[in-house]
């Protein structure tokens, strides 16, 4: 018979098996598969807050639109960051829990978020920031102020034209110097299924790799095919406040986090505003009463079983001792500095500690210690087995909400498995992504070209506070001068900057 | 063998004596096994015909010694053909193929196992079908393959794939024919919970014996019976969901457990066609009572014939090995298998993001598409479309089955008998005024203020959406689309 055994030959512009295979490609191997070939000197993708803020450091430097590509499925940077933020109860007339001077949309960080608030008339936000933390709670800006603020510099440094719409599927060295990104357009916008850019230096920032949620919420899940009562608060969760409108009922929460004080909030602020009769036990794993931290310099606040701290990082991950530590340790010392300030905390706002004192006299907010044992579903009601402080416990609860996050590690991430596959990328002392000072991506050095990380992916280097905002213009700002150092873009001197500064301020366009 | 077909052709070796062609490839990569299917036992039926079974997929197949039945032409009419076959080919060039043919779809069966990541299913039945394609006068055969959610199921000429217990059958016929007018079935189905039994030419019936388990290899055997999915809590491919006991039933059955063997196997295709009229058709089970969402007071007993009470998120393709008779549609699976909206960005069941994988659009079983939130709390999982009113009972798309009745109960009486249809669309959901007498009003989350539907048409709801119909009033959540 004559009919070939082997499978269809893949459609035009596909990768093959060999390709795949193949850790180091050239030109011709590429032209063989008919992949097209498009030629830009830097690519960033990912396309959240990470890739925006490196790109407008750069257009800044004076990097014209031509010279970058950005590659993303997301319709604009913040839309991750939006709806995480969204269902975790922080919409946008909510504020964040960042830094008035953290601005993605400004890398000077001046004027800060109060500032312009302050510029606006609300002359509270300017005094907040001259008072806190002592007579103040630290300044957040809202939510949509960000977003609103970072549409408007994605204008001015003309963003738009550096999008390309797809989904990027790996990385690889070319030989003789560079990388090919391989980019899967949407179905049906191009000829061929993929299209390799080719370029010197590559921008990884695809942010938190994912969440994963805990077992037990999964079992039950799977047992009980129940996915209403039992949720995470990373997801939407609209049908539990829904449910508790239209009938009382008994809450649990659990974690002791940012989101469990919004989760507590949202739910609070619906109790008082619709007069309704939400009961809330509040299950802690770790019971904070008195103040936390290793050594009397590192010492923050705790009570009520809160561990309490200003931001997700201490203060001096930014400029103090923390991070001339963490910059000169290796290996295990610096896995333990992580540990050290990565502990679940959130911050002290005067509302939430009002709130929950209330509830606390009142009788409506309990706090429990311990750990959920399992989870059955009797009716209606979930019924929570509690291995507490003071031994086991059994409660029947209308809605569980699980304030606690795992995240998932960065190997589920395609284009990162692939790196480490395939590209020499390698771990760091925390598991992530091994990267330099000058947040290059250690091991994958193709010829002259560098791959370079920053965000989520890199948690663990020699920076901490890689994914917030600020940590992700520190990682930009060492890019754009890694790159300045090879011949790309000009130094962002004091001259330059001046200028560049007003025509920021004046919203020119770029 | 009794009902073994035409007398072989002169000069041609009685089945049972055939050589059987090289064993496949032996389960060695562990990357080219399929946990869940492969743990499963394959028992072997006697019988002349060939089965072999390698990593991820099983073969039952007529060796081409005997001829292909031919086409029931008069001249060769009263040959007690077997009543499984119905037609197939023409009479063939008899001898083209035969053994090497044989030992080719064998190679390509392993071939495609090795390959096969976790599940080969998907991937053999677009091989097998461009080599089928090519093939002139096939002999009968039947493939099932593991898929990430389920089976992918080939059949050609007379070859049948059966559930005895629940009373399914899958033919050839119910396919699109192959050149020659062979027929050919290709379907995607979920995993039956209970024995399926796959033939290629006339089974010779009786069950196998109780010990009998084929690992791995090719041995001739009648038919083969795959057993389901053994343990529940099984690790594997499948996850969490190959435990056989995660999807409820539709909730006809959950008042009729007199039903049992009717709920269907849900394909890619409309539901199997029933070939022995002795079975009980019935592939969507009207309900037997309607859900009761009375008086505010008395959230309970309302609640309780709802299949799920309460469930924002699919379990789907990973249950999808329970029968069942969702609809499908298109979406992208997140990277841990999930099917999910095309135009989500995390996804709903696992919260990672979809970014991480490739978006390859395929079809699957439709997860619930969010839940209805009653004003007394109680809540309805959006599986299936639904009418709303007084006497939903009455319609005759309810009658039919088309459509599943939700009692809503008001003492304002400004509830009409027929209210409201909420149906869902790909990945939509859709509320359409049945011409209500009182009319239904809508507001999107955020809106000013209640708009009132026209009659007769649809509007997609948004999470968020409050609909109210006389005093009674729901919001619509969904874990999918927007924010």
């Amino acid at each position: 018979m004559s009919h070939p055994l082997a499978p269809p030959p893949p459609a035009a512009g596909d990768l093959s098996d060999r390709l795949v295979g193949t850790d180091v490609w050239t030109d011709g191997m590429l032209a063989e598969h008919g992949i097209p070939v498009v030629d830009v000197p830097f690519v960033t993708f990912g396309g959240g807050i990470g890739s925006f803020v490196t790109t407008d450091y750069l257009r800044i430097c004076g990097v014209p639109t031509s010279a970058i590509r950005v590659l993303t499925p997301l319709d604009t940077p913040w839309q991750s960051y939006e709806y995480l933020t969204t269902v975790s109860q922080v919409p946008r007339g909510e504020r964040l829990r960042s830094d008035s001077a953290s601005c993605p949309d400004n890398i000077w960080g001046f004027p800060s978020y109060a500032l312009r608030e302050g510029l606006k008339g609300d002359l509270k936000q300017l005094w907040n920031v001259l008072v806190e933390p002592i007579w103040a709670n630290y300044y957040t800006p809202r939510a949509g102020h960000a977003f609103v603020s970072m549409e408007a510099e994605m204008h001015r440094i003309r963003y738009p034209e550096m999008v390309v719409r797809g989904q990027v599927r790996m990385v690889r060295r070319r030989a003789g110097g560079g990388y090919f990104t391989v980019l899967t357009p949407p179905q049906g916008a191009t000829s061929t299924r993929r299209i390799a850019y080719r370029s010197q230096w590559v921008h990884v920032a695809v942010g938190y790799p994912g969440l994963k949620f805990l077992d037990d919420l999964q079992d039950y899940r799977t047992l009980t095919n129940d996915y209403a009562s039992v949720v995470n608060a990373y997801e939407p969760h609209e049908q539990v406040y829904e449910k508790l409108r239209a009938k009382p009922g008994v809450v649990l929460i659990r974690g002791g986090g940012i989101v469990a004080s919004r989760v507590l909030q949202r739910l609070i602020d619906d109790r008082d505003r619709l007069r309704l009769d939400t009961q809330i036990v509040h299950l802690f794993r770790t019971y904070t009463d008195k103040p936390h931290g290793t050594g009397i310099l590192k010492r923050r606040k705790g009570a009520d079983g809160w561990a309490y701290q200003g931001f997700n990082y201490p203060k001096s991950v930014w400029g103090g001792q923390l991070k001339q530590q963490v910059r000169k340790s290796e290996g295990p010392e610096r896995a333990r500095l992580y540990k050290e300030m990565g502990g679940t905390n959130t911050p002290i706002r005067h509302n939430w500690q009002e709130q929950l004192s209330r509830g606390r006299a009142q009788g409506w907010y309990r706090v429990m210690v311990g750990q959920i044992d399992r989870m059955t579903k009797t009716g209606e009601l979930v019924e929570v087995a509690v291995n507490s402080d003071q031994g086991p416990q059994l409660g029947s609860f209308d809605a569980v909400i699980d304030c606690t996050g795992l995240e998932a590690d960065i190997r589920e991430h395609r284009v990162l498995a692939d790196l480490l596959d395939h590209s020499g990328a390698g771990r760091n002392p925390v598991g992530r992504l091994d990267v330099e000072r000058s947040f290059e991506v250690r091991g994958t050095r193709s010829g002259n070209g560098r791959i370079y990380a920053s965000g989520s992916a890199t948690l663990g280097g020699y920076f901490p506070g890689v994914d917030t905002f600020l940590g992700l213009q520190i990682a930009a700002q060492e890019i754009a001068d890694d790159l300045h150092a090879q011949g790309f873009g000009s130094k962002l001197g004091p001259g330059r900057s001046t200028s560049q500064w007003w025509k920021w301020a004046r919203g020119k366009q770029i | 063998m009794p009902s073994s077909p035409l007398p072989p052709i002169p000069g041609r070796p009685p089945a049972p004596d055939r050589p059987v062609p090289p064993r496949p490839a032996p389960a060695s990569s562990g990357a080219a096994t399929v946990p869940a299917f492969d743990q499963v036992s394959v028992a072997v039926v006697p019988g002349a015909d060939l089965v072999v079974r390698m990593p991820g997929l099983l073969l039952v197949v007529v060796p081409e010694t005997t001829p292909p039945a031919p086409r029931a032409s008069a001249g060769l009419d009263g040959w007690g053909r077997s009543p499984g076959a119905r037609h197939s080919g023409p009479p063939t060039a008899l001898g083209t193929g035969g053994p090497d043919r044989l030992a080719e779809l064998v190679a390509l069966c392993r071939k495609v196992s090795a390959e096969g990541s976790r599940a080969p299913g998907r991937r053999l039945q677009e091989t097998l079908g461009g080599w089928l394609d090519g093939q002139s006068a096939m002999t009968s055969l039947a493939v099932a393959a593991a898929t990430e959610d389920g089976l992918a199921i080939t059949l050609v000429g007379s070859a049948l794939a059966q559930v005895p217990e629940l009373g399914l059958r899958l033919s050839a016929d119910e396919g699109e024919p192959l050149a020659d007018g062979t027929p050919r079935l290709e379907r995607t189905v979920d995993w039956p919970p209970a024995a399926l039994r796959l033939s290629a030419g006339t089974d010779p019936g009786g069950s196998p014996h109780p010990l009998a388990d084929l690992e791995s290899g090719a041995v001739p055997g009648g038919a083969a019976v795959l057993s389901p999915v053994a343990s529940p809590g099984g690790t594997g491919a499948f996850g969490p969901a190959s435990t056989t006991a995660v999807r409820l039933p539709p909730p006809g059955a959950v008042s009729a457990p007199t039903d049992a063997p009717t709920p269907p196997v849900v394909s890619s295709a409309p539901p199997p066609r029933p070939t022995e009229p002795s079975e009980p058709p019935a592939p969507l089970p009207a309900p037997a009572r309607s859900f009761d969402l009375l008086a505010p007071a008395d959230p309970l007993p309302v609640a309780q014939p709802l299949p799920v009470v309460s469930s924002a998120q699919p379990v789907t393709p990973l249950a999808a090995e329970e029968t069942d008779d969702r609809a499908k549609v298109h979406g992208f699976l997140c990277s841990r298998g999930h099917l999910n909206d095309p135009r989500v960005h995390f996804c709903a069941l696992c919260g990672i993001r979809m970014a991480e994988r490739t978006g390859v659009f395929l079809e699957g079983v439709r997860p619930p598409l969010g839940l209805l939130v009653f004003d007394n709390g109680a809540t309805v999982n959006l599986d299936a479309d639904y009418l709303l009113g007084r006497e939903p009972d009455s319609d005759e798309r309810v009658l039919a089955g088309e459509l599943r009745p939700l009692l809503v109960v008001d003492t304002t009486g400004g509830v009409s008998r027929h209210h409201l249809e909420v149906r869902l669309h790909e990945w939509d959901v859709l509320v359409i005024d049945a011409g209500s007498a009182n009319g239904t009003l809508v507001a999107a989350a955020g809106a000013p203020g209640w708009s009132s539907l026209v009659p007769g048409q649809a509007v997609r709801l948004t999470p968020g959406t409050a609909v109210r119909l006389g005093g009674r009033q729901f919001a619509f959540q969904s874990p999918h689309g927007g924010f």
